[in-house]
């Protein structure tokens, strides 16, 4: 406790009388046992009592320490205002009693320097005056409320923590006290219902904050909650002009008796919730509408929907079936190309050409360097004698150069231009043609096929074409003869016939008439002689055929004699087999082919005759060492009506001609003009059956 | 001595006719000639003749037919066929027919006259010549 300046430092309690000493001293005994701290002042600040309770609570000790006038003890403490203002020492609480003030529990923080601890005190007192209104002495009580402010402070932290946690929660509380009918807000209950802090509630007033419309709900619960219901609610309250919504709930509490004491209760701020549910709850009205409004349009797009539907269906009905026929079309195509691929392969196999695929390799400059076998059939393959992979994909140079080397500047030439090219060519001693054709820019198909067997028939053909030329001038003139042999062999038998009466009828003519008969009947044998020849070419006849001894015919057609001369040699196989022939013809062959060899021998020399057989047929060669026949002259001597003779008829060769054919065999001349001609008849040999007619 | 053979010729050829005719007669043969069918027969059948020679081809009616004919006209006649052609068939229906066979023209008058001098039933040589 500070003390008051000297000042208030005056008289004893002595001066007061003895009636007044035996109040003091009871008083001073009582003051001693109080529990406060008391302190009594003179008017100028003297101390005139401490109790004990006083000296303890300032840290005095003694009867020294009490002595001690305020002024002394301004140094040893320091006191301050509760919200840490120093407190100056005319705000004291001694130096206000002394002023005349009262004070009543006027708190102050007191420290004492020496021993370094702080108190909190509650003075209380005032100034006592004497009788004549002086002033006789100030008192002091105090009261240590440490302890107290303590706690009140830590009370306070815990309400500022429960403020701050209802805060943030958004949930504050209440108390009802149910015998006063006060009703304590929380701080944050106060915020929640727009009610200043600090304002004095009862459960009516509160009534009156609750939304009129909820009122009853609100009492009718609070009621119910009274005979002991559950009491939790939302209902709506009105802050501000404005709508909010909480959440309440409520415990009662009871006394021993059963008696309702009051009620704690917590109050939750629920309108952002209620706002999102409703909200919610507008959105999914909303919602719920938007849907049913977008279900009607859908009902009724629905109707146009089904017919455009229907339609649709139509279309994709068609569409299906045009994909179907598509799809359809796609297979038999891919079926007709698969057929067609099958197809030109089964072609390209069963061709007789020889078929070959070349492509041309190029440089970096796009020249053609070299070819490539693409494709070859087996026909090709066949003939070059390789199998198909020694060929296709190889260089055309590798797998078959003599044809790469013989080909490969037409290939080019066909290549570059375009144009097909075909010719023949030997190979292997066959002869093909063989014709090249441009597919694509880099590729040439070469198709070539064996002509040998067509070219010797075409020879063939061409030879009997002549030959049929031949026997067509052979029928003319057969019958041109036929037709005029009647004409002259008349004419002619009546000559002789005349000829034959005049050697008759002259007995002795004149030799001169008598040479001249035989002229006549020369020249007619003669015209017999040709008029025959012509009639046999024509109309050779039936053969009568035999098994002929070939060496016989010559021997007899030989007897008709040679001119003197010529020398006759024969060299004939005695083992050459018999031939089925008619020997008539054959005799006039051999008969023919003799008599123009003669013929050719006009100064005389030497017919050699032989025969021999080998392979299936006998030859029998007439050569003569005559003049010869010129080179012209070799090609139409099988030829009617040509002679080179003066007194050749030109029928004999060419009868001979006919009637070997006739028999199925060949007539052939060698002849070198000067040395002589050699003419040889083959024969088919038989074996010797069948009718020989 | 018997009388000589008469002989007819038949053959349009006029000049064959009158040459063969008068070398008959030289020969000893009585010889009269008809150029065609009909007239040949006419002669036939007023006076049948030893000997027919008939040529085969004749305008009209040929010697084939003729042929026939004089079996029934001059039955005992013999045929001796003439042609300048090789007409097979003919000949062949000819001799069928009773023809003794054929010569071939320009005629071998030895030959012709050798073979009518033979006697087929041996009774006579023909006409000798003189």
């Amino acid at each position: 406790m500070k003390r008051a300046d000297g000042r208030g430092s005056g008289r004893g309690p002595e001066d007061a009388g003895p009636k007044l000493e035996m109040q003091y001293a009871e008083m001073a005994a009582l003051l001693e046992h109080v529990p406060e701290g008391i302190v009594v002042l003179d008017a100028e600040g003297r101390p005139i009592k401490w109790n004990r309770a006083a000296l303890e609570l300032h840290g005095l000790s003694g009867a020294e320490d009490a002595g001690r006038r305020l002024s002394d003890l301004i140094n040893e403490y320091e006191l301050s205002y509760p919200d840490g203002r120093p407190m100056p020492q005319a705000e004291w609480p001694a130096s206000r009693v002394l002023r005349g003030e009262k004070l009543d529990q006027y708190e102050v923080h007191v420290r004492c320097i020496a021993s370094d601890w702080t108190r909190v005190f509650s003075y209380s007192g005032a100034l006592i005056n004497g009788p004549g209104g002086k002033p006789l002495m100030g008192v002091l009580t105090l009261r240590d409320i440490t302890s107290l402010r303590q706690a009140q402070s830590s009370i306070q932290r815990d309400r500022e923590d429960l403020d701050r946690a209802q805060a943030v929660a958004h949930t504050g509380s209440w108390r009802l006290d149910a015998r006063s009918g006060e009703l304590s807000f929380s701080d944050e209950s106060y915020r929640m219902f727009g009610i200043p802090v600090g304002t004095k509630l009862t459960y009516e007033s509160f009534l009156g904050h609750v939304h009129p419309d909820d009122r009853a709900l609100v009492d009718g619960k609070w009621k119910a909650a009274l005979q002991g219901e559950p009491y939790d609610i939302e209902h709506r309250i009105i802050v501000g002009g404005r709508v909010r919504w909480v959440r309440e709930r409520a415990e009662l509490e009871f006394d021993s008796g059963g008696r309702i004491r009051g009620g704690f209760g917590t109050v939750q701020d629920i309108t952002g919730r209620k706002l999102a549910r409703q909200a919610l709850q507008a959105e999914k009205r909303d919602l719920e509408e938007r849907v049913r409004e977008r279900t009607r349009e859908l009902e009724i797009s629905l109707g146009s929907l089904e017919l455009e539907m229907s339609e649709r269906l139509k279309a994709e009905e068609g569409l299906r079936s045009m994909t179907e026929d598509l799809e359809r079309q796609v297979l038999e195509r891919t079926e007709a190309l698969a057929e067609s691929e099958k197809r030109y392969r089964t072609a390209f196999e069963a061709s007789v050409n020889q078929l070959l695929l070349i492509r041309a390799v190029r440089d970096a400059n796009g020249a053609v360097s070299g070819w490539r076998y693409m494709d070859v059939n087996e026909n090709a393959l066949r003939i070059a004698n390789l199998e198909r992979d020694n060929v296709v994909g190889r260089m055309a140079g590798e797998a078959m150069p003599e044809i790469a080397a013989a080909m490969a500047t037409q290939w080019a030439d066909v290549l570059a231009t375009g144009r097909h090219r075909s010719h023949e060519a030997a190979f292997q001693g066959r002869d093909y043609l063989i014709s090249v054709s441009r597919m694509d820019a880099d590729t040439v198909v070469s198709s070539s096929v064996d002509i040998t067997d067509r070219r010797r028939s075409e020879e063939a053909l061409r030879k009997a074409r002549e030959r049929n030329a031949q026997q067509e001038k052979l029928a003319a003139i057969g019958r041109l003869a036929g037709g005029v042999a009647h004409e002259i062999r008349n004419p002619l038998s009546a000559m002789k016939s005349a000829v034959y009466y005049l050697k008759l009828a002259l007995e002795k003519p004149d030799p001169n008439v008598a040479d001249t008969l035989a002229l006549l009947d020369r020249e007619i044998a003669r015209s017999e002689t040709v008029i025959s020849s012509l009639l046999g070419l024509a109309h050779p006849g039936r053969q009568a055929r035999a098994d002929v001894d070939i060496n016989s015919c010559v021997r007899e057609a030989l007897e008709a004699g040679a001119p003197a001369d010529v020398v006759v040699e024969t060299r004939l196989d005695g083992t050459v087999p018999k031939v089925r022939a008619d020997p008539a013809q054959i005799a006039v062959v051999f008969g023919n082919i003799i008599r123009n060899a003669f013929e050719a021998m006009p100064g005389g020399g030497r017919l050699t005759v032989s025969s021999h057989s080998e392979n299936g047929s006998l030859s029998v060669s007439f050569s003569d060492n005559g003049t010869g026949i010129l080179e012209e002259d070799l090609q139409r001597i099988f030829e009617p009506l040509v002679t080179t003779k003066d007194g050749g008829t030109g029928l004999g060769l060419p009868m001979a001609k006919v009637l070997v054919e006739g028999h199925g065999g060949s007539i052939a001349v060698e002849s070198e003009p000067g040395k002589g001609s050699t003419f040889t008849v083959k024969l088919p040999v038989k074996k010797t059956s069948g009718p020989g007619e | 001595m018997s009388r000589p053979d008469r002989v007819l010729i038949v053959d349009d050829n006029l000049s064959i006719c009158q040459t063969m005719a008068m070398i008959l007669r030289k020969k000893g043969f009585e010889a009269e000639y008809a150029t065609d069918g009909p007239r040949a027969l006419e002669m036939a059948k007023a006076s049948p003749p030893d000997i027919v020679l008939l040529d085969i081809k004749l305008p009209g009616m040929d010697g084939v037919e003729v042929n026939r004919r004089l079996r029934a006209a001059a039955p005992k006649s013999r045929v001796v066929m003439i042609t300048a052609y090789a007409v097979d068939d003919k000949i062949r229906q000819a001799i069928d027919d009773g023809a003794e066979r054929v010569f071939y023209k320009p005629l071998d008058i030895d030959g012709l006259l050798g073979h009518l001098g033979k006697c087929p039933d041996g009774k006579h040589g023909a006409g000798r010549s003189a």
